[in-house]
């Protein structure tokens, strides 16, 4: 790794950290401060998930444990013990990656616990926790945590740019660890165990430290991320924290986007956030179960690599087709709303993604390098 | 170098090593031969820490190694390869080799291993294959990656597990040439083998299993004359018959 990555990161950080102040300046509406923060949300979460899933092929069903082990960290804290809210964030990160290691410790010591069974059990330890709070008094105690005004600093602005900047600062720093595993030993150990544990294990890779290491940050990240959203779900309860939604969405965003690169799952997150967004708002919620849902069967049976894979392939098309849509829609007027246009431009882009190689070959050429 | 003490492995009722003992030398080039069945391939197993023994003593250049990690083991200079090729399939050739000059016996970096692995590829000839993925290369370019990467881990003894079988007359010929130049490189190997031309050839010493027990070692030559093994091998009629 260089100091190049770094500072691209730093870069894209600081572009998007002025976005509330444009706002204040060009007067549009705080909707897509929000909108945005739940795009860094699912890109935290879903990279997370991918640290342990993508890299290590080690499939987690518990997402929601971890990230819900998070969001009640903060609650109970900032609610119950009057905790600095800014404070109780790396607790909520640290609490998720103990819980994570626990797992981890037991699971990782059986050899035989690969595949189906290992997700079961992660699906398992979210049942488990769900119940723990649902019945703990100090927790929840199935009364859910209505959290109200919580302080904090003053510099972060209203609200929503508070959430907003917060919300950027998490999502850089968990796609940055993401970008930063893959380029490392850690990584290129992790995706030998991915393709054989045991030839992995020969070669001299310390597996069962690099698969508790992986858990612990992926756990980390997935607890820092839901303390967060403790704010912005702001009435926390056992039912709306502990449901499928989480531990579904980020598998369904990593599979679309790609679970072999870094950027696979951010994409993921900003196409299927961006998508679900706009058909609830057009009150078309089932459409957009049967569009997402046919999606995922049509990736996992076709394009089991991810559509990045294939936009690395064809990026040029590829911005210039996203570029195009949306330009037909901004200059002709068509549609009220940037977001809109946005999400009709990436089913396009979508669409077009899905076109086999060999066909996309034939349609529209591309040089060969002469060998 | 290595040294294994009354070794025993039992799977179920089964004992697949009971009580096997030997001990490989310095720069050595070690035969391990046997009918099917006789424990060879577990005692590859046990001595590079895929199976604990039930009993017995393994050490490596003075130390115990007995039921260590792999990883600790291959950190020591023992390295194996399959005898089914199992590269990782979604990784390029180089990228496989790579792996092993960032773990085995070094602690380099990513970049670094990249180069170490380009050097490894020559060595072995598959330089060309660098790039490409694993899919693409033939069972005999599989055997020669399998033993880059073992050699990449920058192992002083090498186990190989039938790097022979199922090649032809002229990919036998190469591998043997192979694994001569490896052993140049001041390399101890045991090789596990069913050809016994090659390995009456190759080996400076043979050792033969039979039902999970050392039967008879020494010179190629010699021991393949005594009955015992002939016995192993054929039948005790046919031993008794000479």
């Amino acid at each position: 790794m260089n100091w190049r990555a770094p500072l691209a990161f730093l870069g894209v950080g600081l572009l998007l950290g002025l976005l509330p102040w444009l706002r204040e300046r060009l007067d549009f509406p705080v909707f897509y401060l929000v909108f945005l923060y739940f795009v860094f949300f699912w890109a935290a979460q879903a990279s997370s998930w991918n640290m342990l899933t993508g890299y290590s092929g080690y499939f987690s069903f518990g997402q929601g444990a971890f990230y819900g082990v998070g969001v009640y960290t903060t609650a109970t804290l900032v609610d119950k013990f009057d905790f600095n809210f800014l404070a109780s964030l790396p607790l909520a990160g640290v609490t998720a990656a103990l819980l994570g290691l626990g797992v981890g410790f037991a699971v990782f010591r059986l050899r035989k616990l690969r595949g189906e069974l290992f997700a079961l059990l992660t699906l398992a330890v979210a049942l488990v926790i769900a119940a723990v709070v649902r019945n703990v008094d100090i927790i929840d105690g199935g009364y859910g945590v209505p959290l109200g005004q919580v302080p904090y600093p003053e510099f972060l602005g209203d609200y929503s740019t508070m959430l907003y900047l917060l919300g950027l600062t998490i999502a850089l720093l968990t796609v940055f660890v993401a970008y930063a595993i893959q380029h490392s030993r850690l990584g290129q150990g992790l995706f030998a165990i991915r393709d054989d544990e045991a030839v992995a294990e020969g070669l001299g890779v310390p597996t069962f430290r690099y698969k508790m290491i992986v858990l612990a940050i992926s756990c980390f990240f997935a607890g820092l991320s839901g303390g967060l959203h403790a704010l912005q779900i702001n009435y926390v309860a056992v039912e709306s924290v502990f449901n499928i939604r989480v531990p579904l969405f980020v598998i369904l965003m990593s599979i679309l986007g790609g679970r072999r690169h870094w950027l696979g799952p951010v994409i993921g997150a900003a196409i299927i956030h961006t998508l679900s967004d706009r058909f609830s708002s057009a009150r078309l919620e089932f459409l957009n179960q049967i569009i997402i849902g046919s999606l995922l069967i049509v990736m996992i049976l076709f394009v089991r690599e991810g559509i990045f894979a294939r936009l690395q392939r064809r990026v040029w098309f590829s911005l210039a087709l996203f570029a195009g849509v949306l330009a037909v829609q901004v200059l002709g007027g068509i549609g009220e709303r940037l977001i809109t246009q946005i999400a009709i431009a990436m089913l396009a882009l979508i669409a077009t993604l899905l076109i086999p190689d060999a066909v996309y070959q034939r349609l529209f050429g591309r040089a060969r390098i002469p060998c | 170098m290595l040294v294994c003490e009354n070794l025993t492995r039992k799977f179920g009722g089964l004992s697949a090593l009971a009580g096997a003992s030997l001990s490989v030398a310095e720069g050595e080039i070690l035969g391990l031969v046997g009918p099917n069945g006789s424990g060879k391939s577990t005692l590859i197993n046990v001595i590079s820490g895929h199976f604990a023994p039930n009993v017995g003593r393994i050490s490596f250049r003075g130390r115990d190694i007995t039921g260590r990690e792999p990883h600790w083991i291959t950190a020591l200079g023992i390295a194996r390869t399959y005898q089914i090729p199992r590269p990782f399939h979604t990784m390029t050739t180089l990228e496989n080799v790579a792996v092993g000059c960032m773990f085995g016996r070094s602690r380099d970096g990513v970049a670094r291993a990249r180069q170490q692995a380009r050097r490894w590829l020559e060595i072995t000839g598959l330089a060309a294959y660098a790039n490409a993925p694993v899919q693409k290369l033939n069972l005999h370019q599989r055997r020669f990656l399998e033993l880059a990467r073992a050699l990449a881990c920058g192992a002083d003894l090498l186990l190989l597990d039938e790097v022979l079988a199922g090649l032809n007359p002229t990919e036998v010929e190469a591998s043997i040439e192979m694994i001569r130049r490896i052993h140049e490189r001041g390399v101890s190997i045991v090789i596990v083998e069913h050809i016994m031309r090659v390995v009456v050839s190759l080996s400076h010493r043979l050792v033969v299993l039979d039902q999970g027990r050392v039967i008879a070692e020494g010179a190629p030559q010699e021991v393949m004359r005594d009955p015992t093994v002939i016995g192993a091998y054929l039948g005790r009629d046919y031993a008794g018959g000479h």
